[in-house]
């Protein structure tokens, strides 16, 4: 039990770890995190079945795109918004979901693919476990990603630089930080993570036009145990909502029903008794 | 005189009002029998009722080329978006404003108790494909227009179950989602399981669009049952097939109901073998439906990959033919025609419309079984249509 639920909690937190940055830098609650996710699967998918690209090989080219296009989209609309009240901001990526989800139904239809990498449903002995390889190479990929970000964000110029800005924009942009181009950079790149997240999808499972949703609340959910904005406590905290799902699923009658009910009830009682969130 | 001239003024106006109307009603008897379809054409039955929409026009293809009644058919199609409001607007559409003489389609049973209720208060021949839940029987109980063409919940759980029962399966565990798909078929299981003598092992739900179904698996492993029964929507199939291998969890059969498969599912290894219900296949070796397959793959040079198609197909076929030998669109002699409908097409099953439990016209009331055999869906029961033999135990891994 403990084994599936610390698996499943790599690709929660490359979820979330984008999504932490996106509201602790900018301050901005993207909504459409999830789409990102979502055409990242799908770039994943396309790229497996008509170049026969493995998605992992593919991950250089699936970021620098969803980094791209997470670009154009912040230049084109969220910059606009910035200032705007939180209710707008909301509005606008909230739009911008249901948008890239119909986009992606009349490109692609609503049918889920599945990318049939020859390691899908491999699995490893070690000792009386068997450990899924696409989940074990999800999470290795996952807490790499992570630590490897934590290491930008508190060793570079460009990652201290992120920090500043997200601290006190005025106080950055009085040093001489381009804060615009700082949003840009941190939008990019949460974008790119949840871009990657969904090529790891393919690894594991189908990929429809559907599938951000899901992970967009499980995200949330995160956020909100590990408290807003803050990066370093995205790890914990998937690691609390994997387990606790795998928790009910396992020792629960009939806990599969229950264990996606589990990040909503984790929401609650952390806003309730610690709205701060259990790792700030 | 001015009395004399406003009477003669009067009758010519009358006259050229009943000529007018008298040469609407010749013209409207001249124009296109009009037939309205409500399907889903996006939503996440989109793919299903696209897939419709492609058995239609190769009925109507078919249809036009000598016509009906010496008049063309005009299929007017709406999107319901799989949106019961939605549904039910577009049957107020169809009828007030394009006063069409029969409506087809149906797919999902929410709208069709959107549009069932709509119906009631303005009958029409209703010949409709879809809708499983049996509130869609219920509602129309006493409707003598309403034609239903796929089997009900009651009839897929009977056919599931017989299935079951016909590879000598003693046991069964099931993994249900928890949304209305599968709780109504977790209300059912153990009555149709016990009349087939098949013991249920356990009961194991989860959430559709779960990406981790591992402890589920390990706990329906631990049962030892001969049979897993996995109800869930076509996402769910992968990570089940793929992760029942990852923790070694290999039933003697692994039987999935999902609506429809994923895209490339025929290339997964850890799918092979996986056994389902539809209630026709591609594969299906019935001659009509080779006929359909080779006529559609001519016509939109991919296979079909839905029953919808063939479903919807017959669905328009039959109710083509049922005008014809009505001889006009009275919804009575409409009624009586389609009563009297035998029509062996495409699905591979003879379709007469009989009494179901509620209703007064089921047509098609048994499911197919298929199992996966390296990237086909071969038909395996019922014996007199199969196309291969079911590979009991399922030899995983061999």
């Amino acid at each position: 039990m403990l084994i599936f639920g610390v698996l499943r909690s790599g690709l929660y937190s490359l979820t979330s770890v984008g999504l932490a940055l996106s509201v602790g830098v900018i301050g901005i609650v993207n909504f459409a995190h999830g789409e990102f996710l979502m055409l990242g699967a799908f770039l994943g998918y396309w790229l497996f079945v008509s170049y026969g690209v493995d998605p992992l090989a593919a991950i250089p080219i699936g970021a620098a795109a969803i980094f791209l296009l997470g670009g154009a989209v912040y230049q084109l609309s969220i910059r606009r918004v910035l200032r705007a009240p939180e209710l707008n901001q909301m509005l606008l990526t909230f739009g911008l979901s249901i948008f890239l989800q119909n986009l992606a139904i009349i490109l692609w239809t609503g049918d889920p693919r599945v990318a049939t990498v020859s390691y899908k449903a491999e699995a490893l002995a070690v000792g009386p476990f068997t450990l899924g390889v696409p989940q074990l190479v999800v999470f290795g990929l996952a807490m790499a990603l992570t630590i490897g970000l934590y290491a930008v964000l508190g060793g570079t110029r460009v990652g201290k630089a992120m920090r500043a800005v997200a601290q006190n924009r005025l106080g950055a942009s009085l040093l001489g930080i381009d804060v615009d181009r700082i949003y840009l950079l941190a939008f990019g790149l949460s974008t790119a993570l949840a871009g990657i997240a969904g090529m790891m999808i393919t690894l594991q499972l189908s990929v429809s036009p559907f599938i951000g949703l899901l992970y967009t609340l499980k995200a949330f959910a995160i956020m909100v145990i590990a408290g807003l904005g803050n990066i370093n406590g995205v790890i914990y905290a998937s690691l609390v909502l994997g387990l606790s799902e795998a928790f009910v699923e396992f020792y629960v009658p009939q806990g599969g029903g229950w264990a996606e009910g589990v990040f909503f009830f984790l929401i609650l009682v952390v806003l309730l008794v610690r709205p701060r969130g259990l790792f700030r | 005189m001015n009395r004399v001239l406003r009477g003669v003024l009067g009758l010519l106006l009358l006259a050229a009002l009943a000529f007018a109307g008298t040469s609407q009603q010749v013209l409207a008897q001249a124009g296109p029998i009009k037939i309205g379809a409500i399907i889903p054409l996006t939503g996440p039955s989109g793919p299903s009722g696209q897939a419709m929409q492609k058995g239609y026009q190769l009925a109507l293809d078919e249809i036009n080329r000598q016509g009906v009644l010496g008049r063309k058919v005009e299929l007017i199609v709406e999107d319901d978006r799989g949106d019961p409001p939605t549904g039910a607007a577009a049957f107020l559409k169809l009828v007030t404003r394009d006063r069409i003489d029969v409506l087809v389609g149906g797919l999902q049973s929410s709208v069709s108790i959107a549009v069932a209720s709509q119906a009631r208060q303005r009958p029409i021949l209703m010949a409709w494909t879809g809708a499983a839940s049996p509130l869609v029987e219920q509602l129309l109980a006493e409707a003598d227009w309403f034609f239903h063409y796929h089997p009900w919940q009651y009839n897929n759980a009977d056919s599931t179950w017989s299935f079951i029962r016909s590879t000598g399966a003693k046991t069964a565990t099931l993994a249900i989602e928890d949304g209305p798909f599968g709780s109504s078929a977790a209300d059912e299981a153990p009555a149709f399981a016990r009349n087939y003598g098949i013991a249920i092992a356990s009961t194991e739900t989860f959430k559709t669009g779960a990406p981790d179904l591992t402890p589920m698996l390990t706990k329906a492993k631990a049962t030892n049952a001969d049979v897993l029964v996995f109800v869930g929507f076509d996402q769910d199939v992968i990570p089940m097939a793929t992760q029942a291998r990852q923790v070694g969890f290999s039933p003697k059969l692994i039987l999935a109901a999902p609506p429809g498969w994923p895209v490339g599912y025929e290339k997964l290894a850890a799918g092979n073998y996986v056994a389902g219900m539809a209630l026709w296949t591609a594969e299906n070796a019935a001659p009509a439906s080779r006929r359909f397959v080779q006529r559609y793959r001519e016509k939109f040079n991919e296979d079909p990959t839905f029953y919808w198609a063939p479903l919807a197909y017959t669905n328009l076929i039959t109710v083509a033919d049922a005008i014809r030998r009505a001889g006009s669109t009275d919804l009575n002699a409409l009624v009586a025609a389609m009563k009297a409908t035998s029509y062996e097409g495409p699905i591979g099953v003879p379709l007469t419309f009989k009494r179901s439990i509620y209703g007064k016209n089921q047509g098609f009331t048994r499911l197919i079984a298929f199992q996966w055999q390296n990237g086909k869906q071969v038909v395996v029961w019922p014996s007199e249509i199969a196309g291969g033999k079911l590979l009991y135990p399922a030899p995983y891994g061999r």
